[in-house]
């Protein structure tokens, strides 16, 4: 099979089985770095990272820096970090506030809008116009909704709304927990695994494995979760029977395990002050319904969601066999402090290098990375279904029970992006 | 503080790391404090748990859950179990002659596993108590010198 042209890579997600290559070779990875993540809509942060004018984020599109900005006219950008100079970077921390980005190589600088308003010699600079569009560069597209900030590097195409389609909903949803109906990210907790990237994406769309692999976290944890959390322990409801599935729109989906887990987790939700809040805010039953939401939901390709313990990891590529993650505990804003204070612990101790969950899952790409070296396990199998598939009111693909439809859903995506020339 | 205390001290976090070197859990868990605190900040030096979140924060129980969890038979972080080893220095102590006492020292943890070494420095913060004539941590603070970038899976620090 000849994977030279367009539709060579198509034909590796088939649909009920993807050949080992998409997860194993570096062709496929620079080929998804230039037909996925340097096309469609990318999450690239959250505009309460950026909250005042002159607040600024940098971080990377793929290999390319870039900083994230509230300019002086309040508005939030995303520019590429480079100085139009010679090329080189103009801001340097992680997260800050500035009137100003100076390159400290010669001395150019920019405003908060990404206009270029000094350059050192100016008088001698021949054949220049400072005003003739050097500026620091724009990330062709960028939009946002409830303040997830997306980003295209493609200059035409879907809008980001088109994209997300009934994605609106579930980033609603991410929201509406919060008695002043936004969420504020914290700063993010790290991690790597030595695997492909749509490992995590895949692994976090199948409710097949937690029980098997994650058997010593569940066991020690419902046991000992109870001793370490007391009488703020969440209670298991019921077991995964009243689990759903869906899938919608442009590779993204969602599971919705129906209030059935939680002993894993401390209740966060126990202060009065913060009940009564959004029960005034949405009626009890709403605010029931709310609280008790315990969904996982992707926004393909790099936006994984957990409504429980209220934090959105980042997939970032770095290589075939290489994957970092970025984990951002969210505060809800109006929340008393120790709401948010607990919505944290929980998102640390569930994702972070020494938390009781994730490892096991970063431990298990690691093995599937080196397993696939295996020629001739040449094909991955994607075929266990869910039950009483239908198309929902909604439009959503939807079915009940564990299975592995969503991550044949994301293949079609996939294929689709990585046939176009 | 006088020579023999300095002494005392020292060899007590030598033997406390020594312990968890190998993996002498239970034993570990007995020199702590019923109410101790183990912290692991994220992201920046002492990183404020409600604004930057953890790599780790719990008390006695949630440590008795992960050694739990360490010592399960199906633990896939533990197939094979990481062969691991803490190396102390620059330990600066003082102690208020009163039954209470702290230890900063620099940590390099190795960590061998899976065919990879991988180095963890760090400081370690130790704030220590007497409990029926023995030393006993009552909170153990380790800031890893790489806490803002991605780390793999950790063992106990």
């Amino acid at each position: 099979m000849s994977t030279n042209g367009s539709n060579g890579y198509a034909q590796l997600a088939q649909d009920d089985r993807v050949h080992r290559r998409v997860y194993t070779d570096p062709a496929v990875f620079d080929a998804e770095m230039a037909r996925i993540f340097s096309r469609t809509w990318i999450f690239i942060g959250h505009e309460s990272e950026v909250p005042k004018p002159g607040d600024f984020k940098t971080d990377t599109i793929g290999k390319r820096p870039i900083i994230i900005v509230r300019g002086k006219d309040n508005r939030v950008r995303a520019l590429y970090n480079v100085c139009r100079h010679r090329g080189a970077k103009v801001c340097y921390e992680n997260y800050g506030s500035t009137n100003t980005f100076r390159c400290l190589y010669h001395g150019w600088t920019y405003d908060t809008t990404g206009k270029l308003d000094g350059v050192t010699l100016r008088e001698r600079f021949q054949n220049f116009n400072p005003d003739d569009g050097f500026g620091l560069l724009p990330v062709p597209r960028v939009e946002s909704y409830r303040g997830f900030i997306f980003a295209s590097l493609a200059k035409e195409g879907a809008t980001l709304k088109q994209h997300l389609g009934r994605g609106t909903h579930y980033l609603d949803l991410m929201c509406e927990r919060a008695p002043d109906g936004e969420i504020e990210a914290g700063r993010p907790i790290k991690y790597d695994f030595r695997g492909n990237w749509k490992l995590q994406f895949e692994n976090y769309s199948d409710n097949y494995h937690p029980a098997v692999l994650h058997q010593s976290a569940l066991e020690v944890g419902i046991r000992m979760m109870r001793e370490k959390y007391g009488d703020r322990v969440f209670n298991m409801k019921s077991s995964v029977s009243q689990y759903i599935e869906r899938t919608y729109a442009a590779g993204h989906g969602m599971g919705d395990f129906c209030g059935g887990r939680g002993a894993m987790w401390m209740n966060a939700y126990t202060n009065p002050d913060y009940l009564k809040a959004l029960a005034g805010k949405h009626g009890d039953n709403r605010a029931k319904e709310l609280l008790d939401m315990d969904l996982h939901m992707m926004i393909y390709p790099n936006l994984l969601m957990h409504t429980r313990m209220n934090h959105y990891r980042v997939i970032k590529p770095i290589a075939v066999d290489h994957t970092e993650i970025w984990a951002y505990p969210c505060k809800l804003k109006g929340a008393p402090k120790d709401v948010n204070d607990t919505l944290f612990l929980n998102t640390s101790h569930h994702v972070s290098a020494m938390g009781e969950v994730q490892v096991d899952d970063l431990q298990c790409f690691a093995w599937v990375q080196e397993g696939l070296q295996v020629e001739d396990m040449e094909w991955v199998l994607l075929k266990l279904g869910g039950e009483n598939p239908h198309l929902n009111e909604h439009g959503e693909n939807e079915w009940t029970g564990a299975s592995e439809e969503m991550i044949r859903y994301q293949y079609r995506e996939w294929a689709k992006l990585m046939a176009a020339a | 503080m006088n020579p023999t205390q300095s002494t005392e001290l020292e060899q007590f976090i030598y033997k406390e790391t020594d312990l968890l070197d190998d993996r002498r859990f239970e034993d570990w868990l007995k020199l702590l404090t019923d109410d101790v605190i183990y912290w692991v900040p994220n992201y920046q030096q002492d990183g404020d748990p409600g604004e930057v979140g953890v790599i780790v924060y719990e008390g006695l129980s949630g440590l008795r859950a992960r050694i739990a969890r360490t010592l399960h038979e199906l633990n896939p972080v533990q197939k094979p179990p990481p062969r691991t080893r803490h190396f102390l220095t620059n330990i600066i102590m003082s102690s208020d002659g009163n039954g209470t006492a702290e230890v900063s020292t620099n940590v390099l943890l190795c960590v061998s596993r899976e065919k990879r070494l991988m180095q963890y420095p760090g400081k370690a913060e130790y704030k220590l108590r007497k409990v029926d004539g023995n030393w006993r941590i009552s909170q153990k603070k380790i800031n890893l010198l790489s806490n803002d970038l991605p780390l793999s899976q950790l063992p106990l620090l």
